[in-house]
């Protein structure tokens, strides 16, 4: 009974000999919406603008980087606004341009450019911007990216500019912004060698 | 968190522990919709596969008499190049929307991008890069009445208070054919087997199989062959707590019915029995086992 008390064990220990340390590549999902309601009644001129803070604060909040892991890279998947129609509100669409501002405006790069979003019920679908600018696109992950390394915590607005379609029509939404990005992260974990055929640390 | 590192620690039991909880939720979270179905497919079909061997040894089973065997049955799915990669979508908000072939749980650490409108990117995950999955459970057999024997997989773990416990319950039974048969010259058998895992509310997984098995002894050793069919299913469920709120994430998979045949070695020495066999299905399967008994 004591030898198979001793050999049982050793059979379920033998999976886990031989363990080496492989580099794993992971891929976290930030995603930020923030909602923001906007009503703008008897405007004739029919435009709108909205300016957006951002911080490294809700970023550093949504991805933590666990410990011993290193970031490769942080990319932008998408950009969307959801515009959701509330009582009185007339639009059927707005006509959005959306400009990345830092230093307090000084410095102004195009994210987005008139990308026309229908205006939807409470329920309305996320509508994806489709004339992303590709500068922009490029300094908001560099942005991210110095967020989530720690490297900046320097803040800066999207500034959302646009036409109420049609002209002139009370415009009474919430407007949510929905920022989805993605962080590569590598990692060297230690998983037993001989079911693994992953990259080994160091190469 | 949580959930899910705890089931792939009662899935891959050896094999992923050494995953932190938050790496586990980044591979699978990426995925909620048709991707993650097909990203999970091939941990479905292995661990299904993985839990549907190792019954037998052996189709000689004594008319009567007090019978008792223990032991430890390792189980080893061998992954093929196949199960490593599939069709991926992109899923909106990304657009335009486009297709690539990226790796499923056990492909290549590298995971695939692909380029979107105005500099954007959408990554899929990489996978575990694993060419094997293992898995070991304790197995008791005890006969017999009439031919027939019973058998008996338990293992029941408490993970922790989120995630409750790993619990894995199987049983089946054989019977002696061989004995109908005026000197037969091999041993034959026919049996079943059913199992269930479940891993606290967030797995639910189940395995069937039954089949005819035969066997030659000569001395210490045996050759035995089997002829059965399987089949198998992984149920997963859990909210994923991401920074826009829960998403609930669920994946209904099921393993193809499957055929399988079975050939291998036994060594009987005393009370000690090892054995080793390989199985064709449509997940092969390599299969060994230490026990006692008598």
């Amino acid at each position: 009974m004591k030898k198979i008390k001793i050999i049982l064990p050793l059979c379920a220990v033998l999976l886990l000999i031989g363990c080496e340390k492989r580099l794993f590549h992971f891929i976290a999902t930030i995603t930020q919406s923030p909602t923001f309601p906007i009503n703008i009644t008897g405007n004739i001129t029919g435009n709108f603008q909205l300016l957006i803070p951002v911080n490294s604060t809700a970023f550093q909040n949504a991805f933590a980087i666990p410990a011993g892991g290193r970031i490769a890279r942080v990319d932008i998947e998408s950009l969307a606004l959801r515009a959701a129609a509330k009582s009185g509100n007339q639009a059927t669409a707005l006509q959005v341009t959306g400009v990345i501002l830092e230093n307090g405006g000084i410095q102004q790069t195009i994210l987005f450019e008139q990308d026309t979003i229908a205006v939807g019920g409470a329920d309305a679908p996320l509508s994806s911007l489709k004339r992303l600018n590709a500068d922009g696109i490029g300094r908001l992950r560099s942005k991210i990216e110095g967020y989530v390394k720690n490297t900046t915590n320097q803040s800066f607005d999207i500034q959302l500019t646009g036409k109420i379609v049609p002209s002139g029509r009370s415009l009474v939404i919430d407007l949510q912004l929905v920022l989805i990005a993605t962080a590569k992260y590598d990692q060297c974990l230690e998983v037993p060698g001989l079911f693994s055929s992953g990259e080994k640390c160091g190469e | 968190m949580k959930p899910i590192s705890k089931l792939v620690l009662g899935c891959c039991i050896g094999m992923f522990t050494s995953l932190p909880a938050q790496n586990l939720e980044d591979y699978v979270a990426k995925y909620t919709s048709e991707n993650g179905t097909q990203f999970m497919q091939p941990l479905a079909d292995a661990f299904g596969a993985n839990l549907n061997s190792g019954f037998f040894q052996s189709a000689r089973i004594s008319p009567s008499g007090l019978h008792i065997y223990f032991g430890v049955e390792t189980m080893i799915a061998v992954i093929g190049n196949d199960q490593k990669t599939f069709l991926a979508k992109t899923e909106a908000p990304f657009t335009p929307q486009q297709n690539v072939s990226a790796p499923t749980i056990f492909g290549s650490s590298d995971g695939a991008s692909i380029s979107g409108t105005g500099g954007t990117v959408f990554n899929f995950p990489g996978g575990l890069a694993l060419n094997k999955l293992p898995l070991a459970v304790p197995q008791l057999r005890i006969g017999s009445l009439r031919g027939t024997e019973a058998s008996l997989r338990f293992v029941q773990v408490k993970i922790d208070e989120t995630i409750g416990r790993v619990k894995l319950l199987g049983f089946g039974a054989r019977h002696n054919l061989s004995q109908y048969i005026k000197d037969s010259p091999v041993d034959l058998a026919a049996g079943f087997f059913i199992q269930k895992f479940d891993v606290g509310d967030i797995v639910d997984a189940s395995a069937n199989y039954y089949g005819l098995q035969t066997s030659y002894s000569r001395g210490v050793m045996t050759l035995y062959g089997g002829f059965g069919f399987e089949s198998a299913s992984l149920d997963i469920s859990y909210q994923y707590e991401s920074t826009a709120g829960n998403v609930p994430i669920a994946f209904s998979l099921d393993s193809a019915n499957s055929i399988r045949l079975t050939a291998g070695l036994a060594v009987n020495v005393a009370v000690v029995h090892f054995h080793i066999d390989y199985n064709l299905a449509a997940q092969n399967v390599v299969t060994l086992g230490l026990g006692f008994g008598f």
